[in-house]
Formats: structure tokens, sequence, C-alpha cells
């Protein structure tokens, strides 16, 4: 090979400039509709995200708040005239004052502490199960026709189990004896759970004196904590949980130790 | 469309860069601000939880 004609390949060989890159318009509206679609997939992973860490947390948190305002009031509050005036914190069934009735749906009557779902878990109780005044806003919702706490028979509150607060996300992780406290502005109802039992919506006799029996005198107060199964959205299914009332303990007497030890105010 | 975005903003490669990255945010603010809350509670509205007859 002479030197001319090395010459002569290595320019030929040489890669001619590249064209002007020109895209026809199909091929720019395949790639604009793979960026959407890229998009919206990124966009429903970071909703799915918000949902379950910023708004959830978000609406448990103003709960808690809405909790803490009422537990403020109420340690300055005078209590009523049945409360008996006992230094002895612990008072039995037998002698709990029953309290008040709530008149309004939507009225915060009471504070729900459930050491088993956590020691920050605290929610404000309030009376009536309306869907948007209640049980998205307040938390948890108690049907008006159970008897009060105190009161021999069945007191059944309802709440979400995922979503708008997650007030009862726990529900099926109590163990026998577990304590649930329920504060109102006269002191602290400390209830003892007992059994957890599976129905459907239409099992109204759960709010019975006696839950899910008919037409029987009750004779133990009980605590029915409700809400939905199974996880994560469906509603096909109510989950109940019964505890029975142990003790009470009047405002005067200062918190049980069970509440002393959370992380409330 | 990202490709449109990056050689309309003007400037060095880094301003490029900033600003990019500003629009992004500013998207995605304006997503959890308005959109997220308003998909809620549009399409995800809160299941029943109660008994009734």
């Amino acid at each position: 090979m002479t030197t001319a004609q090395h010459r002569a390949t290595v320019r030929r060989s040489r890669p001619a400039a590249p064209p002007p890159r020109r895209r026809g318009v199909l091929s720019n509206i395949v790639l604009v509709l793979g960026e959407l679609l890229l998009t919206l997939g990124v966009l429903v992973l970071a909703f799915v995200g918000w949902q379950v860490w910023m708004f959830d947390p978000s609406v448990a948190r103003d709960q808690t708040s809405i909790a803490d305002e009422y537990l403020q009031d109420w340690q300055s509050s005078e209590p009523s005239s049945n409360v008996p005036a006992a230094e002895d914190p612990t008072v039995e069934p037998d002698d709990a004052p029953v309290a008040a009735t709530p008149s309004a749906t939507a009225d915060v009557w009471g504070v729900l502490y459930v050491p088993r779902f956590g020691k920050d878990w605290r929610r404000p109780i309030a009376w009536g199960t309306d869907m948007t005044q209640v049980l998205n806003r307040i938390g948890i919702g108690t049907y008006t026709q159970s008897t009060m706490p105190g009161a021999v028979g069945n007191t059944t509150l309802a709440s979400h189990r995922a979503g708008m607060g997650s007030s009862f996300y726990d529900i099926e992780k109590f163990r026998l004896g577990d304590k649930i406290v329920l504060e109102t502005k006269d002191g602290w109802y400390t209830y003892a759970y007992r059994n957890t039992q599976y129905i459907v919506d239409t099992d109204t006799n759960v709010l019975n004196p006696v839950p899910l029996v008919d037409d029987k005198a009750a004779t133990s107060r009980v605590l029915t904590l409700q809400s939905c199964n199974p996880l994560p959205i469906s509603n096909q299914e109510r989950i109940m949980a019964f505890s029975v009332l142990e003790s009470f303990t009047p405002r005067s007497a200062g918190a049980p130790d069970i509440v002393k030890k959370l992380g409330g105010s | 469309m990202y490709g449109f975005l990056w050689r309309i903003l003007p400037g060095p490669w880094w301003l490029k860069l900033f600003l990019y990255l500003l629009v992004i945010a500013a998207i995605l603010w304006a997503v959890v601000t308005f959109v997220f809350p308003w998909v809620q509670a549009t399409y995800f509205a809160p299941i029943d939880v109660t008994v009734h007859g």
C-alpha cells in the first residue's frame, strides 16, 4: 500500500459528520407518551407512599391533639356528683360511677388508651357513629344504643381499621388480659381484654347489653371495640374486641399506673 | 417532554440543572398539596365500618 493509497483509506473511513437528527411526528408522539406513562407510574407509587406515610399519620396526629385538648380541660374540671371522692385508686366495678350520656353527635366524652396499640396511642371518643362528623374526623365513635361506662351493659365503640387515622389497625393483636383504659372527665375506667369475634355488618345484636345474645339481662360491664376486617382495606366483615370493666379510678386519686407509663399528657 | 424542558432552559449546564430540579420540585409540591388530597377525597372515600340493620 502506498502512502497516497493509505491516506485515501483513512480519509474514506473517517466517519461522516452525523446528519442532524430529525424524529418523525409519530416517534415524537411515542416518546412523549412513554415519558407520560413513566411519570404516571412514578406518581401512582408516590400517591401510595403519601397516603401511608404522610396523610394517614397526619390525620392520626390531628386526632391525638383533639384528645390532648380534652385531657387538658378535664384536669381542672369539677367531677360529677356521682363520683366517689375516694382516695382509693381502685373502685370495684359495682361501685363505679356511670358516665354521663352526651347530648349531641360528635361530642367528645372520653379518651381511649390502648397500651397494646403503642405507648403514644390515645384517641378521643365522640358520641354517635356518623362517618363524616365522627369517624373520619375525631376517630372513635360511640353507638348511641350503648350503655355508658360504669353501667351494667355494653359500650360499643367503632373506628376505622386502615385509613383516616387507622385508630384500630392493631385490633387483632390483643392478648387475654390486656388493659384498655377509658378516661372521662371524672376519672379512668380500666378494662381487661377478654375475646375477639368476627361478624358481618348486619349482626346488630352485637350492640345488645349482652353482645350477640338476644333477650338476656346483662350482668357485666362490657366495652366493645369494633372495626372492619380483613386488612388492609376490606370491610367484608366486622371485628369485635370485647373487654370487661375491672376497676374505676376517680380523678381525685390520680391517673392509674398504666396511664402514667404511657406517653400522654 | 423532559428533553424539551432541558433544551428550553437557559444558561450553562449547572444553571439548567438547578432550574430543572426547581421545576420538578414545584410540580411535586403542587401534586402533594392539591392533587393527592383531591384524589384521596374523590376516589378513596373511607369505607363503612359500622354495623346496621
